[in-house]
C-alpha cells in the first residue's frame, strides 16, 4: 500500500488481485446477493485506490481494507434499494443474470442431487445469516470467516472489544437457533 | 439457570480468554455437559460456515472495476480543471502584476544609473574645468554686455 501510496499502479493492482475475492465474499456474507457483493467490492477498491494518500500504516493492511469494506456494506445497507434486493432474495436462487447460481458452486460439477443439497443448505445459511443484526453478522463474518482478533473487529466496526466479545457470542448463538428454526421448518414442509 | 461459563464458550473458541481463564474453560468443559454440548454445537456452527464455497468473481468485475477507475480519474482531471478555471485567475493576475513591477523596474533603473559615455568621462576627467562651469556658461554675458548696457541706460 505504501508503495502504491508513492505511485506505483503495480502494487494496487497486486492488492486487488490478492484481495479481491476475499472481499466480494465477505460482501455477499453481507447482503447475500452476488452482483451486488460485486458492486460492494469494486466501491470498497475505488475507496482504497481514491483514498491512498489518506492511508496511515497503523495497523495491519488488512484490517484497513476491511474497516472500509464494513463502511461501505453499512452505508449500502442503508439505501432503499438493498432493502428491495433482500425481499426478492428469497423469491429465486437465480443470480441476476438469470444463469442459475448453481453453476458457480462447485468445480468440476458433482452429482446433481448433491448440487441441490449444496445450493440448498448454501441458501439456508445465508438466509440464517441474513437474519442476524448488522453488526452481530459483522462480527462473525470477521471472525469466523476471516480469522481476525477481537481487537482488530473492534477498530472496523468501532466498538470496544468487550463489545466485540458479547458481539460474536450473541451471533452464534443467534445464527444457531436461526438455523434450527429454518431446518426445523424446512423438515415439515 | 444458565452456567456461568456460558459466556466465555465464544472467546474460548476464539482464543481469546486470558490464559488462565482458558484453562479454567478447559476443566469446566471436562466436567459439564451442557457447556461441552454448546461449545461442540457452536464449533460445528464455526465448521458449517467456513464449509461455504468460495465465490468466483465474474468475468466482467474486473473490467468493471477498471472502467470505474478510468471514469474517477477522468472526472478528476476535469474536476482541477475546472478548479483551475476558478482559482486560476488570481494567479495569473498576480503573475501578470509581478512580470509588470519587474519589466518596470529593470528598464528605469537602467535610465538612473546607466554608464557614462566617453565624453562625460572626458567631462569628468577636467573637472577642474567643469567647475567654472557656471562662469564660463554666463560668458554669453560679457559678450552681449553692450546691448545689456543699453537697455539700462534708455531705461
Amino acid at each position: 500500500m505504501l508503495a502504491f501510496q508513492a505511485g506505483n499502479l503495480g502494487a494496487f493492482q497486486a492488492l486487488f488481485a490478492k484481495y479481491q475475492k476475499k472481499i466480494i465474499q465477505f460482501c455477499h456474507r453481507f447482503c447475500g446477493d452476488q452482483a451486488m457483493a460485486e458492486e460492494l467490492a469494486q466501491e470498497v477498491f475505488l475507496n482504497i485506490y481514491r483514498g491512498a494518500a489518506g492511508y496511515r500504516p497503523k495497523a495491519r493492511f488488512s484490517t484497513w481494507l476491511f474497516q472500509i469494506a464494513v463502511n461501505v456494506c453499512l452505508n449500502e445497507m442503508r439505501k432503499e434499494k438493498y432493502r428491495h434486493r433482500i425481499d426478492s432474495m428469497d423469491a429465486s436462487p437465480e443470480t441476476e443474470s438469470g444463469k442459475p447460481r448453481i453453476k458457480e458452486l462447485c468445480d468440476p460439477a458433482p452429482d446433481q442431487n448433491e448440487l441441490l443439497e449444496q445450493q440448498e443448505r448454501e441458501m439456508m445459511i445465508q438466509k440464517a445469516l441474513m437474519g442476524l443484526p448488522e453488526k452481530q453478522r459483522l462480527a462473525l463474518s470477521l471472525r469466523v470467516l476471516n480469522g481476525f482478533s477481537y481487537q482488530e473487529i473492534g477498530t472496523q466496526i468501532r466498538c470496544s472489544e468487550s463489545a466485540v466479545k458479547t458481539l460474536i457470542h450473541r451471533g452464534r448463538q443467534h445464527l444457531k437457533e436461526l438455523l434450527e428454526n429454518l431446518y426445523a421448518g424446512g423438515d415439515k414442509s | 439457570m444458565t452456567c456461568p461459563y456460558e459466556t466465555w464458550i465464544s472467546a474460548f473458541m476464539d482464543g481469546e480468554l486470558t490464559p488462565q481463564r482458558a484453562d479454567a474453560m478447559a476443566d469446566h468443559l471436562a466436567g459439564c455437559h451442557g457447556c461441552k454440548a454448546k461449545y461442540e454445537a457452536l464449533t460445528g456452527l464455526d465448521q458449517l460456515l467456513q464449509s461455504l464455497p468460495e465465490l468466483k468473481p465474474s468475468e466482467q468485475f474486473e473490467r468493471t472495476f477498471w472502467k470505474k477507475v478510468a471514469d474517477w480519474e477522468e472526472n478528476r482531471s476535469r474536476r482541477r480543471l475546472a478548479d483551475w478555471f476558478k482559482r486560476g485567475w488570481r494567479t495569473v493576475l498576480a503573475g501578470s502584476l509581478a512580470l509588470f513591477i519587474l519589466v518596470f523596474v529593470s528598464v528605469f533603473q537602467g535610465r538612473f544609473t546607466r554608464s557614462l559615455s566617453p565624453e562625460e568621462i572626458i567631462l569628468a576627467e577636467q573637472m577642474d574645468v567643469l567647475q567654472q562651469y557656471e562662469l564660463i556658461n554666463n560668458l554669453e554675458i560679457l559678450e552681449n554686455w553692450e546691448a545689456i548696457a543699453g537697455e539700462d541706460e534708455s531705461s
